[in-house]
C-alpha cells in the first residue's frame, strides 16, 4: 500500500525539489531572511544549502548500509542515489546562477576567485559537472571500472564544499553540523572496510 | 583510524576559529551607537559602492557591502566612531586594525 505510493520515482522527485518549491516562493513574494539579506542573496544561501545537504545524503547511504544491511528504507535510498545525487547538481547550479547574478560583472568574480572561500566553491561545482553527465546507464556501462575512480571525486567535492561553506559565512558552526555526521560515518566505513570480521556478530 | 579522525577535527575547529574573523568591540550603550543611517552615509561618503545591510556582532556593526575597490566584503566597524576594524573578503582578511 505504502510502497505504491513510495516507489515511483516521482515519490523521490517531489521530496528532492521541496527545497526549490520553497525557495521558488521566496523568489515571488520578495522574502527576506532572517538578518535582513535581501531575496536574491537569502536565495543564494538557501540554494547552497540544499545542494551541499543533499549531496552529503547522498553520500551517508552507503555507510548506512554497512551499518544496517538488512534496513529496507537504506535499501530503498540506494536504489534512488543517482536522483538525489543529480539534486544537489540542480541545486549547486541553481546557487551557482545566483552567485552570478549576485556579483554581475565577471571583473568581481576574477577579483575574489583566489579567495579560500571562493575558488573552493568553482571546484566543488566543476567536480560536480562531469559526475552530473556520468549520472546514467548509459556511462555505467561505458566506463566499467573507472566510473567509480571518476565518482569517487565527490570525496575532493565534499571537503571544497565544506571548507567554501566555512570561508564563506566566517562561521563554523552550521558548516560542522552537517559535515561532521557524514566524517564520522566515513570514518565507520574506513574502519570496517579495514577490520572486517570485527563485525562479523553485528 | 580514530586518531585520524580526531586531528581532521582539530584541524577544521582551529581552521574555522581562524575564520570566524569575529572583532570583539569594547561594550558600549546601544544609545551611543551611530544609526544604520549614519555609517550607511559615511562608507558612502567615503566611496563605497554598496552598503547592503548591516547587524551588530561582537558588539561592532558588521556591513556587508562592496568596498570602493569593488570588493565584496564583510566589515566590522567601531558602532560609536565608525572606525574600520577589520574587512574580510569571503574569508580572506583584507584588513585588519592592531589593537
Amino acid at each position: 500500500m505504502i510502497r505504491k505510493i513510495v516507489d515511483p520515482p516521482r515519490f523521490i522527485w517531489i521530496i528532492l525539489a521541496l527545497p526549490g518549491f520553497r525557495m521558488t516562493n521566496s523568489l515571488l513574494s520578495g522574502a527576506i531572511g532572517p538578518e535582513g539579506q535581501p531575496t536574491e542573496e537569502y536565495l543564494l544561501h538557501t540554494s547552497g544549502e540544499s545542494a551541499a545537504q543533499i549531496m552529503i545524503l547522498a553520500m551517508m547511504i552507503t555507510p548506512f548500509r554497512m551499518m544496517f544491511p538488512k534496513n529496507k528504507f537504506w535499501a530503498w535510498m540506494l536504489k534512488r542515489r543517482r536522483y538525489i545525487g543529480m539534486a544537489a547538481f540542480v541545486y549547486a547550479v541553481f546557487h551557482t546562477v545566483l552567485y552570478i547574478v549576485d556579483m554581475g560583472t565577471v571583473r568581481a568574480m576574477l577579483n575574489e576567485f583566489t579567495a579560500l572561500g571562493i575558488w573552493t566553491g568553482w571546484l566543488a561545482f566543476f567536480i560536480f559537472i562531469p559526475l552530473a553527465i556520468t549520472s546514467n546507464d548509459f556511462s555505467v556501462r561505458a566506463l566499467g571500472t573507472s566510473w567509480k575512480t571518476v565518482h569517487r571525486f565527490v570525496y575532493v567535492a565534499a571537503i571544497a564544499t565544506l571548507v567554501h561553506w566555512i570561508f564563506v559565512h566566517n562561521n563554523i558552526g552550521p558548516a560542522l553540523a552537517r559535515f561532521v555526521p557524514l566524517a564520522l560515518l566515513e570514518g565507520y566505513r574506513i574502519w570496517r572496510t579495514m577490520n572486517p570480521k570485527s563485525m562479523a556478530g553485528a | 583510524m580514530k586518531n585520524v579522525l580526531a586531528i581532521t577535527l582539530v584541524l577544521l575547529v582551529s581552521a574555522g576559529a581562524q575564520a570566524s574573523g569575529i572583532y570583539e568591540c569594547d561594550a558600549v550603550d546601544r544609545s551611543e551607537w551611530l544609526t544604520e543611517e549614519r555609517l550607511t552615509q559615511q562608507l558612502i561618503e567615503s566611496g563605497w559602492q554598496e552598503v547592503r545591510r548591516m547587524k551588530p556582532d561582537g558588539g561592532c556593526w558588521e556591513v556587508y557591502g562592496t568596498t570602493p575597490d569593488g570588493q565584496r566584503v564583510e566589515g566590522y566597524f567601531d558602532p560609536v566612531t565608525g572606525e574600520q576594524l577589520l574587512l574580510a573578503q569571503r574569508g580572506r582578511i583584507l584588513f585588519r586594525k592592531e589593537d
